[in-house]
């Protein structure tokens, strides 16, 4: 399971479902996270942020720059390229999951979730992140 | 009950008074505005109890869209509803991803409401509920598989009359009818096996065994009947879709399908079919209303028109938009080019789809909208070159069409739909009249045509 000191990027175009994601990963034990509000604001927080982020869990649908968007520019990145993604989508999202798996991203969740689910999620991820 | 609560959140005061009026015995709270509803969005305010959330247009600072996502993680597993009595910012579909359990316009959708709110309450404080099941042909000797019981309204109480190991009597049987006691209840657990009970019926009845045809057909028809009238018997279909009230015929329709060759293909087709649409269930409808006229006539294959119904209209997601949704009597001639390729666009959809179709399959939605007086298209066929399914979905269509509520325009009964279709010549009358004896004509008032 990734450490509890990683650093979480969440990525949300809604206050209240940032607050409600924050509140779900420190349930889990995570001490920091941080929060943006599209992919623009998400990338200027990833080239800034020291120590650097160690996971994003972002949003799909987003105005001026979303998930997917956030997802090939980080990607692309030399230095990012690696980073756990993780999507966290609507049901009407889900059969464009395979455009996100082709993309790069570690994993998805659907929305709404609970810490639980989210837990599972996280495992899944660090799991798969650690073989490759 | 004083420990459980309904949630109503950002609700207008029509939807609100509408709310109050349904009786359930639980205590509502209501919260109208930012500062009612931060507390409870960030979790400093927990409330203890919540058997049922009900979301309307918004709150100053937070729209529908956001207070759905952020309500439905605080309180995940309890039934959300969207409810609005402003048709002109109703936007079920936007909702609906959100994990709402569903949608409804007041006051339209009012019956649906109500029972809608008074299912989940009693679900929410395990108290027991009862659906009432039309008992037309329930004959002397049935094995029904359920407890079937009658209310006394004398006692307001539900009585158990036959037991799931029993059969009715003669004289239950007797009795019921001449007490008039046209609905039974089952219990909720016991819907499904009312359906697959309703569906043996009928298939029952399809073999006709020991009865002449004329008999057969006859006792056919009042059976689907009564699967119709449940459909019809809430006052006009609602704005919001009335997705609830084909439920039970669609599950009687798979139910009957269920052990056919085509039930799994029905099966995939639903779940396709349910990725597309919007709150009114168009394509359901048809779906379930041909294979009940397949059923009731014994014209085509009840699973392969169950099939094609779902379908048929699959293509018109692949034109533009403001043309789809237009009234086929509002289009311009290059608009109507457009419309009249939707059949064939709804076959190359399901090819995408890798939906394998039988031949029959295919031809039934390629000639949905061709008419037996040539006036239909795409091809203008004429008499017998319209098959026999085809026209059970173009009658389906044109029902449903005519059988919806429609601002300004006059709510017409099935019975007044198919006679309209009868005397419009569209279609072959040896397939249209077994469908009118499903709809027996009603005393028509003064203002009757």
């Amino acid at each position: 399971m990734f450490d509890p000191n990683t650093i979480i990027l969440i990525v949300d175009d809604m206050k209240t479902m940032r607050m409600k994601v924050t509140k779900a990963c420190e349930s889990l034990g995570f001490k920091k996270t941080l929060q943006a509000d599209n992919g623009r604001t998400a990338w200027e927080v990833l080239q800034d942020a020291k120590p650097p982020v160690g996971l994003v869990l972002s949003d799909w649908n987003m105005p001026d720059s979303d998930g997917l968007d956030l997802l090939k520019r980080v990607r692309a990145d030399q230095r990012l390229k690696k980073l756990p993604f993780i999507l966290v989508s609507a049901e009407s999202e889900k059969a464009q999951i395979q455009q996100a798996v082709s993309l790069g991203v570690s994993n998805y969740i659907l929305k709404p979730f609970t810490p639980e689910m989210l837990r599972e999620k996280l495992e899944a991820t660090y799991k798969a992140v650690h073989q490759e | 009950m004083d420990d459980k609560v309904i949630l109503a959140i950002g609700l207008d005061d029509d939807s609100i008074k509408i709310v109050r009026e349904v009786e359930t015995g639980i205590r509502h709270e209501i919260i109208s505005t930012p500062a009612e509803v931060d507390p409870i969005l960030s979790e400093e305010k927990v409330i203890e109890g919540v058997i049922l959330v009900l979301l309307g247009e918004g709150i100053e600072g937070y729209s529908p869209d956001e207070l759905s996502q952020s309500l439905k993680m605080t309180f995940t597993s309890v039934p959300m509803a969207y409810v609005s009595s402003g048709h002109e910012t109703y936007l079920p579909d936007q909702l609906k991803w959100n994990g709402l359990d569903d949608s409804f316009l007041l006051p339209m959708d009012g019956s649906d409401f109500k029972d809608f709110m008074q299912e989940k309450v009693a679900l929410g404080t395990g108290k027991q509920i009862f659906k009432a099941v039309k008992l037309h042909d329930i004959q002397p000797g049935a094995e029904l598989g359920f407890d079937l019981f009658i209310f006394l309204p004398a006692n307001n109480k539900y009585i158990r009359y036959v037991a799931a190991d029993g059969a009715i009597s003669d004289e239950q049987a007797e009795r019921l009818l001449k007490h008039q006691l046209k609905s039974g209840y089952v219990r909720m657990e016991d819907l499904d096996k009312f359906f697959d009970f309703t569906a043996e019926q009928l298939k029952d009845l399809q073999k006709g065994e020991g009865i002449s045809e004329t008999q057969r057909q006859l006792q056919l028809r009042r059976s689907v009947r009564s699967v119709f009238s449940r459909i019809f018997d809430t006052s006009a279909k609602s704005a919001g879709g009335g997705k609830k009230i084909v439920e039970e015929a669609t599950n009687i329709v798979s139910s009957f399908i269920s052990d056919s060759p085509h039930a799994d293909l029905f099966k995939k087709v639903q779940e396709q079919v349910a990725g597309t649409e919007g709150g009114y269930s168009h394509a359901t409808n048809v779906s379930v209303f041909a294979a009940l006229f397949s059923i009731a006539t014994e014209i085509g294959s009840p699973g392969e028109v169950a099939i094609a119904g779902m379908l048929h209209d699959i293509g018109k997601t692949k034109m533009p938009q403001d043309i789809a949704d237009l009234d086929e009597s509002m289009l311009t001639l290059e608009q109507e080019a457009v419309v009249a390729g939707h059949p064939e666009l709804s076959l190359t959809v399901a090819r995408e789809k890798k939906l394998v179709l039988s031949e029959s399959v295919q031809k039934t939605i390629r000639q949905h909208h061709e008419r037996v007086d040539g006036t239909g298209y795409p091809k203008g066929l004429k008499g017998e070159q319209v098959s026999p399914m085809a026209q059970l979905v173009g009658i389906a269509d044109e029902f449903d069409y005519l059988t919806r509520t429609v601002p300004g325009r006059k709510i017409l009964s099935p019975s007044e739909v198919i006679q309209r279709l009868v005397s419009s010549n569209k279609f072959d009358q040896k397939i249209i009249l077994p469908i009118v004896e499903i709809f027996p004509m009603e005393e028509k008032g003064p203002g009757g045509s």
